[in-house]
């Protein structure tokens, strides 16, 4: 895939990961526009409103679950790139995850695993 | 106190099997804190849930925090994280500092504890179910603050009890790694341990 990334969308229901994951990428790309988003709910609804490049989904959330997004955010073609990060590391939330076409990262985000991500995928 | 349903090398490799799924969100706890975590050696009890408390108070007194998870699948019952109300705090700081602006550090603080919860456990319990070639749900993690009795629960049912003491190397800080599974749980755990071990030619 060569579509490089703009905006990221940070969905995750715990206000730590998303500090540290927007922390990282406003030091490291400043130019990326970083939307958040603490339930799947609410980061369908921001998917619908405005183009998003990569989504970076916590599986375990309330509500609507990071999978179930997944499937969602792919359905309707709302995101180029997701990347599922979770402490669920059970071999079934990574299948799922490649079925969805989707990365995955077990957490905790690091700035290391980030960059990589991010550096893998480009900046626009 | 030792009374298994589970015969001495099925025992044997459950401890086992939990030591690495422990030890494993060990590593990822280590990431987060900073600092090495020391472990010791996993503990397995059948017993009624009343003297899980007991068996808790041993090592601490007073209130503590846990972040409960509620586990689904192979094996039903519940995951806790839990400290002394003083250690979760000095943890969190640990984990906090630099990651987030000073003046969201006691805002932040019960959110992060939920967090270390969430990785801690859920790392702990998906290794558990990979190794067995299982399957396991979790919920969303939630604290409970209170006594040990108040946040173990009480009640003569017995159930399988598993606890890991935990300390990072600053010092005096430390909680225990607890999974709680019903008894009903533990034919599942058997097959799946009978199936391992075939797996590796043991049995």
């Amino acid at each position: 895939m060569d579509h490089k990334i703009k905006t990221i969308l940070i969905v995750d229901d715990n206000r730590l990961p998303r500090i540290i994951e927007r922390a990282i990428l406003s030091e490291h790309f400043p130019e990326l526009s970083v939307l958040e988003a603490a339930t799947g709910e609410e980061a369908l609804e921001t998917a619908r409103k405005q183009p998003v490049d990569l989504a970076l989904v916590d599986i375990n959330v309330p509500g609507m679950d990071g999978l179930e997004l997944g499937e969602w955010l792919r359905k309707e073609s709302l995101v180029t790139h997701i990347c599922f990060v979770s402490a669920n590391i059970q071999n079934t939330s990574r299948e799922k995850a490649a079925q969805l076409n989707a990365q995955f990262i077990a957490k905790p985000m690091t700035e290391e695993k980030l960059i990589t991500l991010i550096e893998g995928i480009g900046v626009a | 106190m030792d009374n298994f349903d589970l015969n001495e090398l099925q025992h044997d490799s459950l401890i086992e099997l939990l030591n690495i799924s422990v030890g494993t969100s060990a590593s990822v706890l280590s990431e987060m804190a900073h600092s090495e975590i020391r472990l010791s050696v996993p503990q397995l009890y059948q017993i009624p849930r009343r003297q899980v408390i007991e068996l808790i108070e041993e090592s601490t007194t007073g209130n503590v925090v846990s972040i409960n998870m509620e586990t689904h699948g192979f094996v039903s019952g519940e995951s806790m994280l839990i400290f002394s109300e003083e250690s979760s705090l000095s943890l969190v700081e640990v984990i906090l500092q630099g990651q987030v602006p000073l003046e969201l550090l006691t805002e932040m603080a019960e959110e992060a504890l939920i967090e270390v919860g969430n990785v801690v456990l859920g790392t702990c319990l998906s290794t558990l179910a990979d190794l067995l070639d299982k399957k396991l749900t979790t919920s969303v993690p939630f604290s409970v603050h209170g006594s040990v009795a108040e946040v173990i629960g009480s009640g003569e049912t017995e159930i399988l009890f598993l606890r890991v003491n935990f300390s990072h190397e600053y010092g005096k800080d430390s909680g225990f790694i607890t999974l709680m599974f019903d008894v009903a749980s533990v034919d599942n755990i058997s097959a799946a341990i009978d199936a391992y071990l075939k797996k590796l030619n043991i049995m």
